[in-house]
């Protein structure tokens, strides 16, 4: 019994030890920490660099980033890296959180495809640059980033139902608000709405398929979506694996989400 | 083997193969018959071959080699529909063998409902004259498991006769039984007897095979040892095997 | 025997409905209680505004009555199938030894069955939805769900059927086969209904095990319970509530079923009692 609890004792000690190691500062402080991100996202890429070789047993990833928040929360990890719109979101939502000012990288999103898919690339990169040009683009982006969305409902959004060219299936991973979230039976978001645009230019019925992120490759390879539009980052890796169409937002910061009392600035 | 037999068996045998690859030859060459309306008791101590011989009779057991004619069909040829042999030979189980999910009603409609040789009223007819033949007219509508011993054995009795078959196979139909619930299977036994019933009759119980059998067959070793009418083999025996069995069995 | 049971059914009787009700409101009470640091106002006040978020605001339990919907719909789905391949896989492994000698098909339903079971059925899912129906996609992802894990099932309940089936005594199969009954009918009409009642607790069991089962479903993106609980998470960014309320809606349901195989078990026990 006794040893029993010298022995919690000395992990109580060693963890408070641990707990109280030195505040972070900025992401290369990161290194050598307790780290999470979703499953398959940059997110999980980026940390994998910071960490190096120690990966394997300092890296978890989560299928759901209110997981990946909920171990934050309890001290399980000490930073989760991801997009900095949804960190946003948690930081509004839940309290006790931070971002580190100083982003890990800035990426640009775009709209994956079946490899050499290249008709549907250029009719989607086409509807694309048309969106950008009469401002359908800049629109969809300021209801979602500057409005507050919390009132758009999925029947808003057009899915061209009944359309004569048939149907466009998307795959998405609705957990990734402002750009898609599941809302009831249907859904809402940037991609979602953009999306809808698309396949209104295309003549055809959008189709949204629900899944996880880290199932979305394998689903446009093997041709269950016509194309998958989940806030992907290009990176060069996926290059090799899927097409990508024009980027549709730059300069998006992969953030670290911490504990506020853990951070300092 | 003559013209009115309605049964006849040549040169039977009947070997089994055994988990480890050795063989069990178990009846080593049986002919005999029986006649309509003919009661025939086989005897012979455990492991004789006796109850198996019965089994050949109607293919529940595959005979290895020999011949079975049952009314003057070969029955263990190929082109034999065993399904349609089987109707017509009632086999009566040691362990009663009644379908404990079924009543009593269906334990004795069902063959003949099945094979659409009776409608179902037809069989509920038939089922309660036949209950009313073993004395069991009350329990038509009985679970089994509410029966005893005996009134199992006289329902699966009345069950084989449900199909109107031409000779009933009895095996050991008393051995399971409670000694106080031996007699009132051996009474309904005796009445079949006495109606005319083809009867082979796979027994320990001497006394009653003496009292209805025409004639006892002794199997010993997979081979008919002795044969005759029940005062020649029980009275009278003359093989030293028989001598020894009986004298075993009636010293009980 | 007939005094054991009627005791113990009436002890049963005693523990009905009552004990589901207790259940759950017991459960989501040990939780609230936990989460609310024992009924503090200011934690109460909390709780009850998350609860709100949750599953009130813009009617949000309908995702999860929608979800529940899809669960139930693919249970009751694989459920079926499960049965009728299972039997149907019993009857040919039965047969195979019991005198209908068909190798080939033996053989057949003996590699279904070790594939089907050493194999994880959450990869035989993605599989089915990635490979096999790549390009069927105006099929409803559900069916997909359904027909996998009904098959998968099948495996299951093939091995419950077969053992069912071998523990009735054989002389059942000769009584019957005595009458003139082909194989078939008297696999149809005595060795079946018998091996039934004795395999349904461990039918019921594997189907309870479905049921849960099902939750991987969303990874095929099918919004089925445990999938609806993670969107309202998404929505509403708060961990605990809607996994919990999740986890206690399964447990009713596990536990509805548990008592109806009771009831079922008391029923088919009628006649049997000696």
């Amino acid at each position: 019994m006794k040893k029993v609890f010298a022995l919690m004792l000395v992990v109580a000690l060693c963890s408070c030890a641990f707990a109280d190691g030195g505040k972070l500062k900025s992401p290369s402080d990161l290194k050598g920490e307790r780290l999470a991100a979703q499953r398959g996202t940059t997110g999980q890429y980026i940390a994998e660099d910071l960490l190096g070789d120690k990966k394997g047993e300092l890296l978890t990833t989560y299928e759901k980033y209110v997981d990946a928040v909920a171990a934050l929360r309890q001290e399980k990890i000490r930073a989760i890296v991801m997009d900095e719109m949804p960190a946003k979101r948690f930081l509004n939502e839940v309290e006790g959180l931070a971002i580190m000012d100083e982003a890990l990288s800035e990426e640009s999103y775009a709209i994956g495809f079946k490899k050499g898919n290249t008709e549907l690339v250029e009719k989607v990169n086409k509807a694309l640059s048309e969106m950008k040009a009469d401002g359908t683009m800049s629109a969809i982006f300021a209801k979602y980033i500057d409005g507050d969305y919390s009132a758009v409902k999925p029947s808003d959004i057009d899915f061209n139902k009944g359309a004569e060219d048939g149907k466009l299936y998307v795959g998405t991973e609705a957990g990734f608000a402002p750009y898609e979230l599941k809302v009831g039976n249907g859904f809402i978001g940037i991609d979602i709405e953009m999306c809808a645009n698309i396949a209104k230019k295309l003549n055809k019925e959008l189709v949204i398929i629900n899944m996880n992120f880290d199932a979305l490759p394998t689903a446009v390879s093997t041709g269950k979506v016509d194309m998958i539009c989940a806030g992907i980052t290009v990176n060069e890796e996926r290059k090799e694996n899927m097409d990508f169409s024009d980027n549709y937002v730059d300069g998006v910061r992969q953030v670290a989400l911490v504990r506020a009392n853990d951070y300092e600035k | 083997m003559n013209d009115d037999m309605i049964l006849t068996v040549k040169d039977l045998h009947k070997t089994f193969r055994l988990q480890d690859g050795r063989t069990l030859s178990v009846l080593n060459g049986i002919s005999t018959g029986i006649h309509k309306g003919e009661k025939i008791a086989v005897i012979g101590p455990s492991g004789s071959g006796k109850s198996t011989f019965l089994r050949c009779l109607n293919r529940m057991e595959e005979p290895t080699s020999g011949v079975i004619t049952f009314k003057g069909e070969d029955i263990t040829s190929p082109k034999c529909d065993i399904n349609l042999v089987r109707r017509k030979m009632g086999m009566v189980f040691q362990h009663f063998y009644l379908f404990p999910h079924l009543t009593v009603r269906k334990n004795l409609t069902l063959a003949p409902v099945d094979q659409k040789i009776m409608t179902q009223d037809e069989a509920d007819a038939k089922a309660k004259e036949l209950l009313a033949r073993v004395g069991l007219a009350d329990k038509i509508d009985e679970w089994p498991d509410r029966l005893s011993g005996g009134q199992k054995q006289r329902v699966a009795i009345a069950r084989a006769m449900a199909m109107s078959p031409d000779v009933l196979l009895f095996d050991e139909p008393t051995s399971a039984l409670d000694p106080e619930m031996i007699g009132e299977v051996l009474d309904v036994m005796k009445e079949l007897a006495d109606d005319g019933m083809t009867m082979y009759l796979v027994t320990h119980e001497m006394g009653f095979a003496h009292k209805i059998a025409d004639r006892v067959l002794f199997i010993d070793k997979g081979v008919i040892s002795e044969e005759g009418t029940p005062e020649e083999v029980f009275d009278h025996p003359q093989q030293p095997r028989t001598i020894e069995f009986l004298s075993k069995v009636l010293r009980r | 025997m007939f005094g054991q049971m009627t005791m113990r059914s009436k002890r049963y009787e005693g523990a009905g409905r009552g004990d589901i009700l207790l259940g759950f409101v017991g459960a989501f009470l040990l939780y609230a209680l936990w989460e609310s640091g024992f009924f503090t106002a200011e934690a109460w006040a909390d709780f009850n505004r998350r609860f709100y978020q949750n599953f009130v605001k813009d009617d949000r339990y309908m995702m999860l009555v929608d979800g529940l919907k899809s669960t139930i719909f693919m249970t009751s789905g694989a459920t079926i199938i499960g049965v009728i391949v299972g039997l149907i896989l019993s009857v040919i492994r039965v047969a195979y030894n019991g005198g209908m000698h068909i190798p080939v098909l033996n053989k057949l339903a003996e590699t279904y069955i070790t594939v089907l079971r050493g194999t994880p059925a959450m990869v035989q899912l993605l599989i089915w939805n990635f490979t096999i129906f790549a390009s069927a996609r105006d099929l409803n992802t559900e069916y997909i769900a359904i027909l996998a894990f009904g098959l998968n099932s099948g495996a299951y309940v093939a091995e419950i059927f077969r053992g069912g089936i071998e523990s009735i005594d054989p002389g059942q199969m000769e009584a019957a086969r005595s009458l003139g009954l082909t194989y078939g009918s008297s696999m149809r009409h005595v060795i079946l209904p018998q091996a039934l009642r004795n395999v349904v607790p461990m039918l019921f069991n594997e189907f309870i095990a479905l049921l849960k089962e099902t939750s991987i479903a969303g990874y095929i993106g099918i919004d089925d319970l445990t999938r609806a609980g993670q969107n309202i998470q998404a929505l509403t960014l708060e961990h605990s509530q809607p996994l919990v309320m999740v986890a206690i809606i399964y447990l009713i349901m596990v536990m509805v079923l548990t008592k109806l195989v009771k009831k079922l078990e008391q029923w088919l026990s009628r006649g049997r009692r000696g």
